[in-house]
């Protein structure tokens, strides 16, 4: 390979295990090609580590998929953003916004950089887009 | 190809400082929300104190340390020597076998980065014991005997070690002894063993602030005992919350790379 190659290869070695490490994202979700997902809740639950949504997404040809959506801890969600156990309830419809699977399993990361509206109204129900990749907590 | 030596060399001294920046976690308080409005005044009214004239520590805490990594924590002039083995073991340990991610204790003086609370009893007069009530990590607690009783002669080793407490002037200090080898002292995985003894000394220096040294002695893992000083923030607007490490804890099977992030210096 040339050393331009070479030079890439290292940098991409040397980030890729050091920043992820912690929750093992890295290895699971692609938070650099980021989906918007028309989604309706089935359940959300403000646990810990780390809370959940499992909500339903029509796919192209009309098909219900089942997917489930991971944030961060419930006592963050309650405490630093104002979640409660009514914020999501079933049959909401919301925009979502996150990073999908590497492998492309019905499951999306919203613990970082995301965002999530209420389809019809546009209210925003959680924006960490600005947190991104370097921003983000822990 | 001429450069491929001097470039090799630029990035693996280069990359992990690189890292450490694009990694951006400092250790908390800054990691969390914003401060609260009244934080300021806080920072310039004295610590309360108890009836009996005691230091007052009680309220909702977050921070102090280590977190990330202890050596962010060293007073000046105060170095961190890992003995062969112990960097050995270190640099051998996975991130994924933190004792932390799979909901296990993070031991003395390692904090989770939610909120804490130091608790007495008996609530009015000398305190016989002193409890330090954790959030996060696994919503635990730590007990310090405050009643002038000494260490037992073999302790069975645990998690958070005996603790026992006085106090000298305004400062609470806390001697453990008595730990298991089990807990990390951070992600980092820096090591420590079963002869580990530390010596806490907490000092409400503001009304928002407690500032918290430590010194480690370990013989078994460390060259020489050092110091480290990470301080906590007061949060009163808070309240402790419920957190079960073990309710969805999912991140085990999908953390990869090795614990130390950082190559030995």
């Amino acid at each position: 390979m040339n050393v331009r190659q070479y030079f890439l290869a290292m940098v991409l070695a040397a980030f890729s295990v050091v920043v992820f490490a912690h929750h093992g994202y890295a290895d699971r979700y692609d938070e650099e090609n980021p989906i918007t997902l028309d989604a309706v809740v089935v359940e959300m639950q403000l646990i810990n580590p780390h809370s959940l949504i499992v909500f339903n997404v029509r796919d192209e040809g009309g098909k219900v998929v089942r997917w489930s959506g991971h944030l961060g801890s419930g006592t963050n969600l309650r405490r630093n953003e104002s979640w409660t156990k009514d914020t999501l309830k079933p049959g909401d419809r919301i925009t979502i916004l996150g990073a999908p699977t590497i492998n492309g399993a019905p499951d999306i990361l919203l613990a970082r950089a995301s965002r999530i509206t209420r389809t019809d109204t546009g209210e925003e129900i959680k924006n960490s887009l600005a947190r991104g990749i370097g921003g983000r907590r822990f | 190809m001429k450069y491929l030596v001097p470039t090799t060399i630029v990035f693996f001294f280069g990359c992990p400082l690189l890292a450490q920046q694009q990694q951006g976690i400092p250790d908390v308080p800054a990691v969390v929300a914003e401060l609260y409005p009244e934080h300021e005044e806080f920072l310039r009214m004295p610590a309360p104190s108890l009836p009996d004239g005691t230091p007052d520590l009680s309220g909702v805490w977050l921070g102090s340390g280590p977190m990330r990594d202890i050596r962010l924590g060293l007073t000046p002039g105060e170095e961190l020597v890992l003995l062969p083995e112990a960097q050995a073991l270190m640099d051998s340990r996975l991130a994924r076998d933190d004792p932390e991610a799979s909901c296990l204790p993070t031991g003395v003086p390692r904090i989770a980065p939610y909120p804490w609370r130091i608790a007495q009893a008996p609530l009015n007069g000398k305190a016989t014991h002193l409890y330090f009530l954790f959030e996060g990590n696994i919503h635990s607690y730590r007990q310090i005997f405050m009643d002038g009783r000494e260490h037992p002669e073999d302790p069975d080793p645990t998690w958070y070690g005996h603790s026992i407490g006085h106090w000298e002037g305004d400062t609470l200090v806390i001697d453990t002894i008595g730990f298991n080898d089990l807990s990390w002292f951070d992600f980092q995985g820096h090591p420590h063993t079963e002869q580990l003894h530390t010596i806490e000394r907490y000092t409400r220096t503001n009304f928002a602030t407690l500032e918290k040294v430590v010194t480690i002695i370990d013989p078994g893992s460390y060259e020489k005992p050092f110091t480290i000083q990470f301080n906590a923030t007061l949060r009163p607007e808070w309240e402790l919350m419920e957190f079960v490490c073990n309710e969805n804890n999912q991140d085990v099977p999908h953390i990869v790379g090795p614990a130390s992030m950082i190559p030995s210096q």
